[in-house]
């Protein structure tokens, strides 16, 4: 079995409310996973049915070949799960709440915590409710890897930690996957996607719009182009040609994401007088903003 | 088992303070006793005047109301109220306590089955209830025993302390299906006390006016100390309602508990 989250047609909504519609997703084993979306996109909302918090609407969904309706025991002893607002018992102490949450398992997590408290640089004697957001993500990450699970699933990871943390962060994550651990990660900060993630889909309004390698999403398929006119022309014609989003031309300035045949972009281009041209590759936030446009 | 232990020292604190409590406000109500069989006479007069209804609905029956047992029929069910009291608090806190500090997701991702988070819950809450039962019990049994030197039927004392148990038990499993039905609920306690002092009214206002529906509506008539102390046993149909509604109250969280949805935060 290669496939470790296998989704066939999975809904959920609240009522008559959207959540996410009709996702069809594979993801593979040792796979870096990024799912992006802004607010409200559904990210969540998958995450949390894949997880068994809620129940599907319609459609299946497996992770290590077990079905999500019953999310089982199974299942749950190989997945660790950092959700995006991360909330334990105020009263308890750091250690206490990882010992606690590492009594669920049958294996010694003791020093695992104990290293992964290190790196992080989190004081295991201090009060779940003295920590600040930062600190309490901290306590997240080490409660979600201290059973060297086979599956993270990430929400929001990085959100409160500090720059620094982050790349540690990422370090682990690096170390994890390395052994063979695969990472479902939703963000919508697209550079971290970008940085740790080799597969991402895109989510609008509860659908998967996009699929595709990161490298190759970037590369391949998608363009952008600047340049810049000799003379005062209109360069409208590239708000309507055929794989162009998101058209700006300031002055003589003209900028867009392209996707498509690049010959035909030249023989466009070709038309014009320009003084400069820019063919590069977009950033992920720029690929990002093309299907929210 | 590592959840109920933490269920368990969770509320161990609480149950002592609860039952330290309800101890107190017992023997103090208990130790008033002797002073009202002492002074028999006198206050026979005093009390015929305030009517018979009045005394009907303070359950106050003058066939036994000057004995040991009667008197601790009556006094007994404000007992009763702070158990009942107690024991929705209990049941209620158990299963909202994690979806009002949004942990809950913490314990639904672990390795556990709602069925085994819910009995481990459950029974943990469950035993702390028993803890008090058996103190409170004990303490009144031994104290009534102690500063009464009258003769009485000690059995029939213990039949009446014993319908704290299921009289618990029903406030308990009540307060579990509130807990496993609410998505959020802060005011657990003012819940909790609007219950038992509804019920504990309903009582009283069902021995004046007679409504049927009040018999049934109040778990305090279920086992009512009056009754029992005046007829030395339990209505069977109501021992049989309250066992099947405790039954029937438990396996409804259970189902809920298994079918809800988290609530997205």
């Amino acid at each position: 079995m290669n496939n470790i989250i296998e989704i066939k047609n999975l809904t959920k909504k609240y009522g008559k409310n959207r959540g996410v519609e009709d996702i069809t997703l594979n993801i593979e084993k040792g796979e870096v996973y990024g799912f992006i979306g802004p607010n409200g996109a559904g990210k969540s909302t998958l995450i949390r049915t894949l997880l068994g918090l809620q129940k599907q609407t319609s459609g299946t969904a497996t992770i290590f070949g077990e079905d999500i309706k019953d999310f089982s025991t199974k299942i749950a002893d190989r997945v660790g799960y950092l959700p995006s607002e991360v909330y334990y018992y105020d009263g308890m102490k750091v250690k206490n709440l990882l010992k606690y949450s590492a009594s669920f398992y049958d294996r010694d997590c003791s020093q695992r915590i104990i290293d992964l408290a290190k790196r992080l640089d989190l004081d295991l004697n201090r009060k779940i409710g003295d920590l600040s957001y930062g600190n309490k993500k901290k306590v997240g990450i080490v409660q979600a890897l201290l059973h060297s699970p086979d599956l993270l699933i990430l929400d929001e990871p990085t959100g409160g930690l500090d720059p620094l943390m982050q790349q540690t962060f990422f370090d682990i994550l690096a170390e994890e996957n390395e052994r063979g651990v695969t990472i479902f990660l939703s963000s919508h900060i697209l550079t971290e996607v970008q940085k740790v993630c080799n597969q991402v889909a895109i989510i609008k309004e509860g659908k998967i719009i996009e699929v595709n390698n990161v490298k190759e999403m970037s590369e391949d398929n998608y363009k952008k182009c600047s340049f810049e006119l000799e003379a005062d022309h209109d360069a409208s014609e590239f708000a309507n040609a055929r794989g162009v989003t998101n058209f700006k031309q300031e002055g003589n300035d003209v900028s867009f994401i392209f996707k498509g045949d690049i010959n035909y972009l030249i023989s466009i281009i070709a038309k014009y007088q320009i003084k400069d041209l820019s063919i590069a590759e977009p950033s992920l936030e720029e690929i990002f903003m093309h299907f929210y446009k | 088992m590592n959840i109920f232990n933490f269920e368990f020292k969770r509320n161990l604190t609480n149950t002592i303070i609860w039952t330290v409590a309800i101890i107190m406000i017992g023997l103090f109500y208990t130790a008033m006793g002797p002073v009202f069989l002492d002074q028999s006479d006198l206050l026979y007069d005093f009390m015929v005047g305030m009517g018979e209804d009045f005394l009907k609905g303070l359950g106050i029956n003058f066939d036994t109301f000057f004995t040991p047992v009667g008197f601790y029929a009556y006094i007994g069910g404000f007992i009763g109220l702070a158990l009942g009291i107690q024991a929705t608090i209990y049941g209620i806190k158990a299963f909202v306590i994690e979806k009002n500090n949004h942990s809950v997701e913490f314990l639904y991702t672990k390795p556990a089955s709602r069925t085994k988070l819910f009995f481990a819950k459950f029974c943990a809450s469950g035993s702390l209830l028993f803890i008090t039962q058996v103190f409170v019990i004990s303490s009144l049994y031994v104290f009534t025993d102690l500063i009464n030197d009258v003769d009485y039927d000690h059995s029939l004392m213990l039949g009446l302390l014993i319908t704290y148990i299921p009289l618990q038990f029903l406030f308990y499993t009540l307060g579990t299906l509130i807990g496993v039905s609410a998505n959020r609920l802060k005011n657990v306690v003012s819940v909790s006390l609007m219950i038992g002092f509804v019920m504990f009214f309903m009582n009283m206002l069902g021995g004046i006016i007679e409504i049927k529906a009040f018999d049934y509506l109040s778990f305090f008539n279920y086992y009512n100390l009056g009754d029992i102390s005046l007829t030395g046993e339990y209505d069977l149909n109501f021992v049989a309602l309250s066992l099947g509604l405790i039954g029937l109250f438990s396996i409804c969280s259970l189902i809920i508990y298994n079918k809800k949805d988290l609530k997205v935060i």
